[in-house]
């Protein structure tokens, strides 16, 4: 998978190595300086190791979408609270 | 997938990145502004998470560290790698908010701890587990104070907030500890 991420009119594209690289996810989103190198210069740093909770555990969610439902569920809510 | 709390998952799929991304990208979407990410503290922070099973700062270990310290500790290391520089801009926030240093990052980082502690499972010994059905939810007046002491974090701090999620998750879930000191 490639992560695109636009800043302003340029699309960038941040290698993530442990994706496939045929379902590209673009974060409509998430803004990155036009400046800034991506890529070689400032790989992704992936975590990789085994993880095991013996004191308890997080609920399971489901894929990338429902995360960003999330996203935007506590969004709202913060909002929400701010302004009731 | 899992939630796992944007750490590595139980089958040892490397997570992290697109997790975090996606979430702040529908964050994001519902404030209606949309923040620049730096790629140094970004990368920041998933070094730090890559290197929580290694050298978690609990003397159990991340594996044995309940879901409140992992919470905590990511509350702790997002805002301290402070992966958004500039501050919402926007009347999204009230300009008492707006004001306050680093309130993004704080803003961003409560909404994905009270997300990932929302439903957690929490082993209170081997037979008996608690399941934290209640989202947490404090007060506005109790948000802006946590804005201003949460705003420059170390890592060592995530056991305070560990504490703090911990007592707000039991007091709106109903369930507690004996408090006997």
């Amino acid at each position: 998978m490639r992560v695109e991420i636009p800043s302003e009119n340029i699309f960038f594209t941040l290698p993530v190595p442990t994706m496939s690289e045929t379902h590209p996810i673009r974060f409509e989103f998430i803004r990155v300086a036009s400046s800034t190198e991506i890529g070689q210069n400032h790989p992704l740093e992936l975590p990789s190791s085994a993880f095991s909770n013996a004191r308890g555990s997080f609920r399971e969610v489901g894929d990338l979408k429902k995360i960003e439902d999330l996203g935007r569920q506590s969004a709202k809510e913060m909002m929400a609270a701010f302004y009731s | 997938m899992a939630f796992s709390l944007f750490f590595p998952n139980e089958d040892g799929r490397d997570v992290c990145e697109g997790e975090i991304l996606s979430y702040l990208n529908g964050a994001f979407a519902e404030y209606g502004e949309s923040l620049e990410l730096d790629i140094m503290g970004f990368n920041s922070l998933i070094s730090e998470l890559k290197c929580a099973p290694i050298d978690f700062p609990h003397v159990d270990g991340f594996q044995k560290a309940s879901p409140f310290k992992k919470a905590a500790y990511l509350f702790a290391v997002f805002v301290m790698s402070r992966p958004f520089k500039q501050g919402f801009t926007s009347n999204i926030f009230p300009e008492e908010v707006r004001k306050i240093d680093n309130h993004q990052n704080v803003i961003l980082a409560y909404n994905m701890v009270t997300d990932c502690l929302h439903g957690a499972k929490i082993e209170s010994d081997e037979e008996n587990s608690i399941t934290l059905t209640n989202k947490i939810k404090v007060s506005k007046h109790f948000f802006m104070d946590l804005l201003h002491a949460a705003r420059t974090p170390t890592a060592s701090d995530y056991l305070l907030f560990s504490l703090l999620f911990e007592s707000i998750a039991y007091q709106f879930n109903d369930v507690s500890y004996k408090r006997v000191i």
